[in-house]
């Protein structure tokens, strides 16, 4: 049976950028039901946003400023949320989207660090270690570019304050 | 340590696969959703009927031995027939969902149907209650005429309509976004299974 496009664009997505999905999830979501919340809350949000795709900005420019605005709007819940009963599925313990791999600790300690900042700063950190310009970085967060240079350099002090672990062997 | 060699540790995830989907844990987690969901329906239900039941009964007893009027026996058979009613309906429910889907997908299936069927009995639960709660209101108008005036009638049946539909939107408020949160996890599986196959 051929495969709705709509549906075949999310897949295609989600496979090619799951990096940046999981990134943000792990940087945005802490446990294991808050992640598999946020990552169902991105893929609805990139569902919904494939019509105003029209192919002007890289496919993975676009799905990560989708996903990223996601998982701002996420956190800004998370007070709300935290006031919620929780329900059954939140005792389950180990999540639906699990790593694979064991994880390297200097990695694990930076998405730590990351996930201490505010939102709008892990998403800066984020960009600028995924590679983007700061001028790229304020297209996508819409702040001015000298803003983003500022808070970069007081962030990326503040990351520099503590020693990452040994590399594993 | 500089920002270059924190960007190195950051780029060395790049090459190896970062997760992968648990289907053991989606299992357990849509599965405690969806029982979650029909507890809830099924305590609200169970006690429906057993008022419907006591109400009736009740009302019996005063036709038989209080020489009440003709309406009572009306409200008795109301009574019952909701009671059975309910009772029908859970007992064709539960006969439905007695078959334990092996797949995923057929889990997932079942929580959907689970899940609707908790949103469209809210909602049938409502109309008993308003129906039950209308004929009650209608009984009182008959044996003592309108409660004050014309404005305090209207005043009840609006209360009344508006506690109705405050129980469904209250249902759907919990219970569409597990709908949803279930309609997207099936199309995400569906498109792995299809993408491995």
């Amino acid at each position: 049976m051929a495969q709705d496009p709509r549906e075949e664009t999310l897949n295609r997505w989600l496979n090619c950028h799951q990096g940046i999905v999981y990134k943000l999830v792990r940087v945005y979501a802490d446990g294991s039901h808050d992640r598999d919340d946020l990552f169902q809350e991105i893929a609805v949000q990139l569902w919904r946003s494939i019509p105003s795709y029209r192919g002007e900005a890289k496919e993975s420019t676009f799905v990560y400023q989708v996903a990223l605005f996601a998982a701002l709007a996420w956190s800004r819940k998370a007070t709300r949320r935290e006031r919620e009963v929780p329900t059954a599925s939140d005792q389950v313990e180990q999540s639906v989207f699990r790593p694979t791999a064991t994880p390297d600790p200097r990695v694990e300690w930076l998405y730590d660090r990351i996930s201490e900042f505010a939102p709008v700063d892990r998403s800066l950190v984020l960009l600028l270690l995924d590679g983007y310009s700061h001028d790229e970085i304020a297209s996508l967060i819409g702040i001015s570019e000298s803003n983003v240079g500022t808070r970069l350099d007081r962030l990326k002090k503040k990351l520099a304050s503590t020693p990452p672990p040994e590399h594993p062997q | 340590m500089n920002f270059s060699e924190m960007k190195l540790i950051w780029d060395s995830q790049e090459n190896q696969r970062l997760f992968a989907f648990d289907q053991d844990a989606l299992r357990r987690s849509v599965d405690a959703d969806a029982r979650a969901a029909f507890r809830d329906l099924s305590s609200i239900e169970l006690g429906a009927i057993v008022m419907f039941c006591v109400l009736g009964t009740a009302a019996l007893w005063d036709t038989f031995f209080n020489g009440n009027e003709y309406f009572q026996l009306i409200g008795v058979t109301i009574d019952f027939l909701a009671a059975g009613w309910l009772l029908w309906r859970r007992r064709v429910r539960e006969a439905a969902l007695a078959s334990r889907p092996s797949t995923l997908v057929g889990i997932i299936d079942t929580a959907i149907t689970r899940v609707r069927t908790v949103i469209s009995r809210s909602r049938d639960l409502a109309i008993c209650f308003s129906l039950f709660a209308i004929y009650g209101l209608v009984i009182r108008i008959i044996i003592y005429g309108w409660p004050g005036s014309e404005t305090k009638t209207l005043i009840t049946i609006v209360g009344l309509v508006l506690v109705c539909l405050s129980v469904v939107a209250s249902e759907r408020a919990t219970h569409r976004p597990r709908l949803t949160r279930f309609e997207s996890l099936r199309k995400r599986l569906v498109s792995i299974d299809q993408d491995e196959s």
